[in-house]
């Protein structure tokens, strides 16, 4: 008998310390937020194999246009990074826009957005063969230097004209190596994310901007300035890549 | 004592559960999936570093080496790795440099295949940190089998017999990348050279392996005056690292500096292993110096200079027989086990 009412005080003890917060916990709330970026020329969406003309009397055509995007994050208040995407691989072959969408994001308010161009040198150290066929570093994608093991950090094919009454030349930049890796941070548009409610952010990359950069115009037309593959020309990589990550813009 | 049947039940449990485990550690080693290769390292060589991705397994060699002989990894299935990587030569192919698929040349003498578990650095410039990822620069390259990855994968599959094969080597569904740059790999690291008359007279006690000759030959390249050993020195008759040896005043080639971008490294190569050398001619890695004769007055001559040579290329005098010596100790470095040995050779 005595026993029985020990366990009985002590239940109601253990009851008692867990109730003791006051009141229930209110719900978690959460939200969902949408990552877009368009690629563009002089305004216009970009698309493969059509000309552009730009605002300086020139023109530019694409092959291909790819590049790495990773550690995307949210800006918390205390700074801290809240990870919403390790790494994608962003391909504007078919579509001119990249855009994927978070849930489950705690409401609150976001500072903003940050995330890298290219990949820092520790998933730039990464085994492409350890990866599945779908995944952005596999082997598959073509985006590696398999005689530097090193990842390609953005690749733009295509063909330059300075005045359109000339020929198309072909310009090729292929940059990467770990001290190419820039990482970028918005936080014009703070946010407050409300339960249940989708923030939509969208960036644009303008290849006017890219390569008439006001401080530093990228001559795509010129033999001089129309090839890197990084190593071969590694000043002429770093330009583009600052001038890449320079016209990367919140909208 | 209440308490005891219990302990004494724990005990017994603990006891039968780490009996399991460890019969499961043996069970695996003998199935055959898991069977370790077989490999004896010759008397001086240290324990063999191995990824632990990529257990050293007969059944990831059996099919590396399958892959190194087999031209489907080519574009056109015309070249394999053996085109440029032969045994009787080392695994080297006697070009000065390298001739891929359509006829395309690269820019630099493919090196020796061997002892490679034991390098820290792959290509001649080192860009490539494992052999694992080695694999991806030849399939990949223009010049040599220009084929992309995917390509090369979804080819496999289809093959009538690879699939099986990786699935026996891999706890995998399929051909994929992974498995074929571990089998490559595999295979790679059994390619081990330890038997030739000069490891058989350092290590085997074997006096008589070397003459007289080469004798002299084997104090000269160990003497402090030639210097070789500075960088030609150790069980592999290398060290791990990168120098300018003085072969040219000015680099075509920028040698380590194509990956570092650093211009001190300008026209610093990795040290190769002189094993087997008397059948890898050319020399260096633009193949530029045809015979041994041209090495041994090449670092006679103290090099042409360049900035970055190393301090040990200082140039020295030898007598007519103390070349030839030398000449003939650089023979006695040929391991004729390794260079016909079955286990490395095209079924
Ligand atoms: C067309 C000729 C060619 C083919 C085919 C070829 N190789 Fe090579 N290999 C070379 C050359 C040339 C180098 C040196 C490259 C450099 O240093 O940039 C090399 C380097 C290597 C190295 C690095 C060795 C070292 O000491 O660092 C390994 C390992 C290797 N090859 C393995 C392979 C394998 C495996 C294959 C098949 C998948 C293969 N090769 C196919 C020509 C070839
Ligand atoms: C400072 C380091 C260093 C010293 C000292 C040195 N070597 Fe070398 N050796 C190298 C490097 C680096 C290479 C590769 C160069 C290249 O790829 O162009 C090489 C290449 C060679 C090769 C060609 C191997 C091949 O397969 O292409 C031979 C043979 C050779 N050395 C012999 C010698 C001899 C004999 C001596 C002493 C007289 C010597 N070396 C001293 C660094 C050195």
């Amino acid at each position: 008998m005595k026993n029985i009412y020990f366990t009985i005080i002590i239940s109601l003890l253990v009851l008692l310390a867990a109730s003791c917060g006051g009141g229930p916990d209110p719900e978690p709330e959460y939200g969902s937020v949408t990552f877009n970026l368009t690629a563009k020329v002089a305004g216009q969406d970009i698309a493969m194999n059509q000309s552009f003309n730009d605002q300086a009397g020139g023109r530019m055509k694409f092959d291909q246009f790819k590049f790495y995007l990773s550690r995307l994050e949210l800006i918390q208040e205390d700074n801290s990074g809240y990870p919403l995407q390790l790494v994608d691989l962003l391909d504007f072959s078919s579509a001119p826009s990249y855009s994927v969408t978070f849930h489950n994001i705690p409401a609150g308010n976001y500072k903003g957005l940050r995330f890298g161009l290219g990949l820092d040198d520790s998933l730039n150290a990464l085994d492409p063969s350890t990866f599945g066929s779908s995944h952005p570093l596999s082997s598959l994608t073509n985006m590696y230097w398999s005689w530097s093991s090193k990842y390609i950090f953005v690749k733009l094919d295509g063909y330059g004209d300075s005045d359109l009454s000339g020929s198309f030349t072909t310009f090729i930049y292929h940059t990467g190596l770990d001290s190419l890796y820039r990482e970028l941070s918005f936080t014009d548009q703070p946010f407050t994310l409300a339960n249940e409610q989708t923030v939509v952010t969208s960036f644009s990359l303008d290849f006017q901007d890219v390569f008439y950069n006001p401080s530093d115009t990228i001559r795509f037309w010129d033999v001089n300035e129309n090839f890197t593959h990084t190593t071969g020309d590694f000043p002429l990589a770093q330009r583009f890549q600052n001038n890449v990550a320079a016209a990367i813009k919140q909208n | 004592m209440p308490a005891a049947p219990f302990i004494r039940q724990a005990m017994l449990a603990l006891g039968i559960s780490l009996i399991l485990s460890s019969c499961r550690q043996d069970d695996l080693l003998r199935m055959p999936m898991y069977e370790p290769y077989p490999l004896e390292l010759p008397p001086g060589f240290p324990d063999m570093p191995v990824p632990d991705d990529n257990p050293l397994t007969t059944r990831r060699v059996a099919l590396g080496k399958k892959l190194f002989y087999d031209p489907l990894l080519s574009i056109d299935s015309t070249v394999s790795c053996a085109t440029c990587h032969l045994q009787n030569l080392g695994f080297t192919d006697g070009n000065r440099v390298s001739e891929g698929v359509h006829g395309g040349l690269g820019f630099r003498n493919a090196p020796a295949l061997v002892n490679l578990a034991w390098n820290e650095d792959y290509m001649r410039d080192g860009g490539v940190p494992t052999l694992e990822l080695q694999v991806l620069a030849p399939v990949a390259a223009e010049v040599e089998m220009g084929i992309n990855f995917k390509e090369l994968v979804d080819r496999l599959n289809l093959d009538p017999t690879y699939p099986q094969l990786f699935r026996e080597a891999f706890d995998r569904d399929e051909v994929d990348a992974f498995g074929i740059t571990r089998a490559l790999a595999a295979f790679e690291r059994i390619l081990v050279s330890g038997n030739n008359p000069y490891d058989q007279y350092r290590f085997q006690g074997k006096t008589e392996a070397l003459n007289a000759s080469e004798q002299r030959g084997m104090l000269l390249f160990e003497s402090n005056e030639l210097g070789c050993t500075h960088c030609h020195g150790g069980f592999d008759l290398r060290k791990n690292g990168f120098e300018n040896n003085g072969l040219y005043a000015q680099y075509v080639d920028s040698g380590r500096t194509r990956v570092t971008l650093n211009p001190d490294e300008r026209g610093k190569f990795k040290v190769p292993s002189l094993r087997n050398v008397a059948v890898t001619a050319p020399y260096m890695h633009d193949g530029s110096l045809t015979d041994l004769w041209q090495v041994i007055d090449h670092y006679a001559s103290g090099g042409k200079g360049h900035p970055n040579q190393s301090e040990f290329i200082t140039g020295f005098t030898l007598t007519t027989t103390e070349r030839t010596d030398l000449y003939n100790f650089l023979h006695a470095l040929t391991d004729q086990d390794f260079l016909q040995n079955p286990a490395f050779s095209e079924e």
